[in-house]
């Protein structure tokens, strides 16, 4: 029987897939709604073009990440597909979090980040 | 909120074109959404030269890298029988589309800097042709094939692997072509100028 994969298999994160994974935490959305709302966390920081970002979500998809919703809840466009964080995203994206945690926090015990950041 | 409708601008037209470099499979599934988020990118700048000539560049390099990765994932995950020529059609097509791609991406690029080099040699010492340097591109082009084909094999398990016909205990060993080994071909081939004018220069094996 195939090992159940868990989170922490699948640590470190890219900056792509984690910032997807953040997209979808709030909600379901189509490609084109976590591009924007990358844009808009990262400060246009990181844009992700449709190669890379479909790429990502296809290999996510295929890993359990994320999930595709059957469902198009926008009519005027049936052409969008949804997706959705799973469980597994879930905590894969908590688990990453806590790592980059614990890096602040060496950072800042380094005096190479303020306490307060 | 109003329906969006089929954009026919040449932009459009041109990314759907590019989208032929994907894999057939991960085009027609993922094709549609990304030329429609293209159409908005483009769309937000257009009104600028300077942002719409940066937007080409980037997607140009964006589906150059992704298109490569995503033909080479594709062979990766055939089934060994599929590699073997015994599957289904889906598998021939798949190594047919890859070693299309292959040729545009490796080949080409090193048969052309082969060409190059032969042409520079050819002037410095006023020879028409070096047959040492047509074996070498014959040698790097077997050698790009090789590499395209075989590569290290890897366990695969997990739920795919577990719905397989054939695969014991949900574990199937795949053949894969890593990124460095494509890394590698497009080093190869692009540096190829260099790696001959070193070998004639030098070594004089050339």
């Amino acid at each position: 029987m195939a090992r159940q994969r868990q989170a922490d298999d699948f640590l470190p994160l890219t900056a792509v897939v984690f910032e997807i994974l953040l997209a979808l935490a709030s909600g379901e959305r189509h490609g084109y709604a976590i591009m924007q709302e990358v844009e808009r966390r990262t400060e246009g920081r990181l844009s992700l073009h449709p190669g890379t970002l479909y790429r990502a979500i296809s290999r996510m998809v295929k890993t359990g990440l994320i999930e595709e919703l059957d469902e198009r809840p926008d009519e005027t466009d049936r052409r969008r597909r949804y997706y959705r964080i799973s469980q597994l995203g879930r905590g894969v994206a908590r688990a990453e979090g806590w790592r980059l945690a614990s890096q602040v926090r060496a950072a800042q015990a380094k005096s190479l980040l303020p306490e307060t950041a | 909120m109003r329906a969006r409708t089929e954009p026919s601008t040449v932009a459009f037209s041109c990314y759907r074109f590019l989208l032929l470099a994907y894999p057939r499979g991960f085009r027609r599934k993922y094709g549609d959404e990304m030329a429609s988020l293209f159409q908005d990118r483009y769309e937000r700048g257009e009104r600028s030269m300077v942002l719409t000539a940066g937007l080409w560049i980037s997607t140009l390099a964006d589906v150059g890298r992704n298109a490569l990765f995503e033909r080479f994932v594709s062979v990766g995950e055939l089934r060994p029988r599929e590699l073997a020529g015994a599957g289904s059609g889906a598998g021939a097509s798949s190594l047919a589309g890859v070693a299309a791609y292959a040729c545009i991406c490796c080949v080409a690029p090193a048969a052309v800097a082969l060409m190059g080099s032969t042409a520079l040699f050819a002037g410095h010492d006023l020879l028409a042709l070096r047959p040492q340097l047509l074996s070498a591109s014959f040698v790097l082009v077997a050698a790009s094939l090789w590499m395209a084909y075989s590569g290290p094999s890897a366990a695969y398990s997990g739920p795919r692997a577990a719905a397989e016909p054939g695969c014991q205990g949900g574990s199937c060993t795949l053949v894969r072509v890593s990124a460095w080994t494509a890394s590698l071909m497009w080093l190869v081939g692009v540096l190829a100028p260099w790696w001959t004018e070193l070998l004639h220069r030098h070594a004089h094996l050339l």
